[in-house]
């Protein structure tokens, strides 16, 4: 009882982790820090995926321990069946580090709906702990027997041109896919244990919690909580900036991964080429299929007009350089680029994906296109060049969107709303309802305002 | 003025021609006139022999002509609109004192002419935007038949591939392609007073992409005539009864995913065969199409054509769709589904896909199932949902007809007309919640 007088101490478990980023990666990084700097006790455990990481490390001063040296260190050089043999021993030991650290956490929480969920749900059960699921991905949406090679769009080009085959395809599962590969015994048992636990699952956009319905785990505990962006960070451009070429300026931040669809955005920046020679466009960030995205540009003959500002570390000023900004991508969980260009107060013309049809409406605070459209993605591009006064009222009513409801302040007000009552709740479980009584009132009278 | 509205419409396809787009016209302008207002279809007049006014039971016909070939046709291309322009303009400015809204049916430069019109004599303008195209740029190359199970099974698949001249394409986009100065109209009407109905929420995006105002647009979807697409009780198969038949209408084209569903069938077919010991699954596809051939081939290599008939073109759906236990619309998009809203009218328990308009009128679980298109697993445990838990599809079967009457029945969609026509007259900056109705999330 001693240690629960205090704020909740939160272990979170998260498969990948830096220095590998990705949108969960930052998203969670960025949330620990607020909760350790609210005074919360968060570690992150993660598995042990390169030999020469640390064991132990404090990353922006969360403490990370990394699990399974020893199993997946090396294991890129093992044959493929053991790589998953390793992978699975991994699991379990991890089970076994939060069993033994089981009077140091008041909460767990792991990020991502796969099979160690169902070992993890073991612990929480037998040490009475309460559990938090985020979902952070629910798959491309594409039906996943179609295994055709992933290609650049050739739009007026030969598609048969060797460099827009694409080989660095990540095809992304949604969570629940290795869940479901283990058979449907595991899934119905892990749905029935989640349900009697209680759990609390977390879902980042509404095609997620669709996701989760369509495969029967939208249990009573599901909650939308979409990701925060800092506002402070990415702030509205000063009202004294220059306004030199910003308003013919469009600027994308984005991976250079073919999930990200960089090659939409050119091919449609052809066709805004064609109307708007004097319009340009900056791409921020690099990957692996930079070198054929330059390609493409030359091809499409818009060189002159397309920067590759490559990786920058000063996103916030590289946003501010345009009114516009764009998210092209042909699938995503909940993008924090969006986000921030919004924060950023930028006119956005996204894609119809998860994450961003929840935060983009259409004709009020940004434009939004079905993926792969580059037509439409041109039209929508143009309409805002065209009309700077119409672009900088929806970079306005984004700015407002994101005060509104996707600060990191308000996501994380809603994360500790949901430790508090879970572990409110398994305190009444466990003990009489005369010490939960006192237990509550204490709690009320930490319960930060707000 | 009174409540009593004097309406012009402007249709670019009309009776004596028959076919969807006629037919939905005609409808709405009798459902107007059966309000008390007063209607008149303005439209083309393709061949000399059609005459130029007409009365056809008691609804006023004119038509526009423009230049004729030799044999009485008249001529349009991207240039022939011109003239007919022209006229149009003409017939409208001389009658001007005999309306006081025009709604043009298409975006066409008919639609166009009518704007300027409109703002001239200061009459209210409504344009309707049926169609917004895919919502993806299909290539050549995309165009083949989902290959799923039969991908281990087969090594030739080329029978997939499908000759892609279906190309739909949305309604700005086919304006600017099809009549000569089509993008300037485009333009042009960005910066007009017209107001827009749309049919379903997907269309949004669709128009403010291309630069229309958010606040010029209205939701007001498709209706259906509630009262001929009835429930019949003793028509109905009885749930002690094994039949269990879905029926799917639909054109044998790529865009209405047959394929999906067939695979979708075949992978619930297979399934070992426990839960369906008592029942006897049919699936009913009602329509014919260019596909027709490849379809049965899948249906054969599946191995399920004792359980799939494809019936051909079907008249009149009503008796079948009123003996069907449930109906499946395997789309991969669509426009404003109006099958769905029949088969909805007709209380059946309806399994649709995440499309435009389905998405509007289906809510998961509720009055209906939805799955994303082109999921043949998916697709196959609703199926199997529905066949199996006679309840559940009673339960959704009975929602289904609730949602038509309360908001898809023709007369309420052309009430919400008539509030958009209003609206239109007042000249007055609309209030944003009218746009927002109807669309949930």
């Amino acid at each position: 009882m001693s240690q629960m007088s205090n704020k909740p101490r939160i272990y979170v478990t998260i498969p990948t982790f830096y220095p590998y980023i990705g949108g969960a990666e930052t998203q969670t990084l960025a949330q620990c820090q607020l909760l350790r700097e609210r005074g919360y006790d968060v570690r992150i455990f993660t598995f042990h995926l390169e030999h020469h990481w640390a064991k132990q490390e404090i990353v922006g001063g969360v403490p990370v321990t990394r699990v399974g040296k020893i199993l997946l260190g090396k294991r890129k050089h093992w044959p493929r069946p053991l790589q998953q043999f390793a992978y699975l021993l991994a699991m379990l030991l991890m089970t076994w580090t939060f069993w033994q650290k089981r009077n140091e956490y008041d909460i767990l929480q792991i990020c991502q709906f796969n099979l160690l969920v169902l070992p993890l749900s073991f612990v929480c059960r037998l040490a009475h702990k309460p559990m938090t699921i985020v979902l952070i991905s629910a798959g491309a949406g594409k039906p996943t027997k179609t295994n055709e090679p992933a290609r650049l769009l050739a739009g007026p080009l030969d598609p048969a041109l060797p460099w827009l085959q694409v080989d660095s395809k990540t095809w992304i599962d949604g969570d629940l896919y290795g869940v479901e590969r283990a058979g449907s015994f595991i899934v119905q048992y892990l749905r029935a244990t989640l349900r009697r636990m209680g759990a609390v699952i977390i879902v980042l956009s509404t095609r997620m919690e669709r996701y989760l319905s369509a495969h029967r785990f939208l249990l009573p505990g599901t909650r939308l909580i979409p990701n925060g962006v800092d506002i402070e960070r990415f702030h509205l451009a000063p009202a004294d900036m220059p306004v030199g070429e910003r308003p013919h300026t469009v600027v994308c931040v984005s991976k250079m991964r073919w999930e990200k669809g960089i090659d939409t955005l050119l091919q449609a920046w052809r066709l805004v080429h064609e109307q708007l020679p004097e319009a340009r466009l900056i791409l921020v960030g690099s990957g692996p299929i930079e070198a054929q995205l330059r390609q493409l540009a030359q091809a499409l003959g818009i060189s002159e007009a397309v920067e590759f500002a490559g990786l920058r570390s000063d996103v916030p000023e590289q946003l501010h350089r345009g009114y516009i900004a764009t998210l092209p991508s042909r699938w995503e969980g909940m993008p924090n680029a969006l986000l921030e260009a919004m924060a950023s107060g930028a006119a956005c013309v996204a894609t119809r994906v998860s994450g961003s049809e929840d935060l983009i409406q259409s004709g009020i605070n940004g434009l939004l296109v079905e993926p792969d459209d580059y037509q439409a993605m041109a039209e929508a591009l143009l309409t805002l060049l065209r009309d700077p006064v119409l672009a900088q009222r929806y970079g306005q009513a984004a700015r407002a969107t994101v005060e509104q409801h996707y600060t990191l302040n308000q996501v994380i007000e809603m994360y500790t709303d949901i430790y508090y009552t879970i572990t409110q709740r398994n305190q009444i479980s466990i003990f009489s309802d005369e010490v939960s009584n006192t237990y509550k009132q204490e709690q009320n009278t930490l319960k930060m305002p707000g | 003025m009174g409540d009593r509205l004097r309406i012009y419409i402007i249709a670019w396809m009309f009776a004596p021609l028959v076919g969807g787009a006629e037919v939905r016209a005609e409808k709405h302008a009798r459902q107007l006139m059966a309000l008390g207002h007063e209607v008149t279809v303005v439209t083309i007049r393709y061949n000399k022999q059609w005459p130029q006014t007409e009365v056809l039971d008691g609804l006023r016909i004119v038509r526009i002509g423009g230049l004729y070939n030799s044999k009485g046709i008249l001529r349009i291309g991207r240039l022939g609109h011109f003239p007919i322009d022209i006229l149009l303009l003409f017939t409208l400015w001389r009658q001007r004192h005999r309306f006081d809204i025009i709604h043009a049916l298409q975006l066409s430069p008919l639609a166009a002419v009518g704007t300027l019109v409109a703002k001239l004599a200061h009459k209210g303008m409504v344009i309707s935007i049926p169609s917004t195209g895919p919502g993806k740029t299909q290539h050549a190359e995309d165009a083949t038949l989902m290959a799923d199970t039969l991908a281990e099974k087969l090594t030739d698949l080329s029978f997939l591939k499908v000759p892609f001249k279906d190309i739909v394409v949305g309604d700005i986009a086919y304006l600017s392609q099809s009549a000569l100065g089509g993008r300037q109209i485009v333009n042009w009407l960005k910066k007009s007073d017209a107001y827009y109905q749309l049919l379903s929420s997907r269309s949004f995006p669709y128009m403010t992409t291309h630069g229309f105002q958010r606040d010029r647009l209205f939701l007001v979807p498709n209706g259906v005539d509630a009262q001929k697409f009835h429930p019949a009780p003793e028509l109905r198969p009885d749930p002690a009864q094994p039949e269990r038949t879905l029926l799917c209408v639909a054109r044998l084209q790529y865009p209405k995913g047959i394929d999906v569903l067939l695979h979708a069938w075949g992978r619930m077919m297979h399934q070992p065969s426990g839960w369906r010991a008592h029942l006897r699954p049919k699936l009913l596809i009602a329509g014919e199409g260019p596909l027709l051939p490849q379809l049965q081939r899948i249906a054969a290599e599946l191995e399920i054509t004792d359980s799939v008939e494809f019936l051909g073109l079907q008249r009149n759906v009503l008796p079948l769709l009123q003996q069907s236990w449930g109906f499946v619309m395997p789309s991969r998009w669509e426009g404003m589904p109006n099958a769905l809203l029949e088969a909805m009218s007709c209380g059946l328990p309806c399994i649709a896909t995440r499309v435009s308009g389905s998405e509007d009128i289906v809510q998961d679980g509720i009055n209906g199932l939805l799955i994303e298109p082109e999921q043949p697993e998916a697709l196959a445990q609703a199926m199997r949902r529905v066949i199996e838990d006679s309840d559940f599809a009673a339960r959704l079967a009975q929602e289904a007809r609730a949602t038509i009457l309360r908001d898809y029945q023709l007369s309420r969609v052309v009430e919400k007309c008539v509030e958009l026509y209003q609206h239109a007259l007042s000249h007055e900056a609309p209030s944003l919640p009218l746009a927002l109705e109807g669309v949930h999330k």
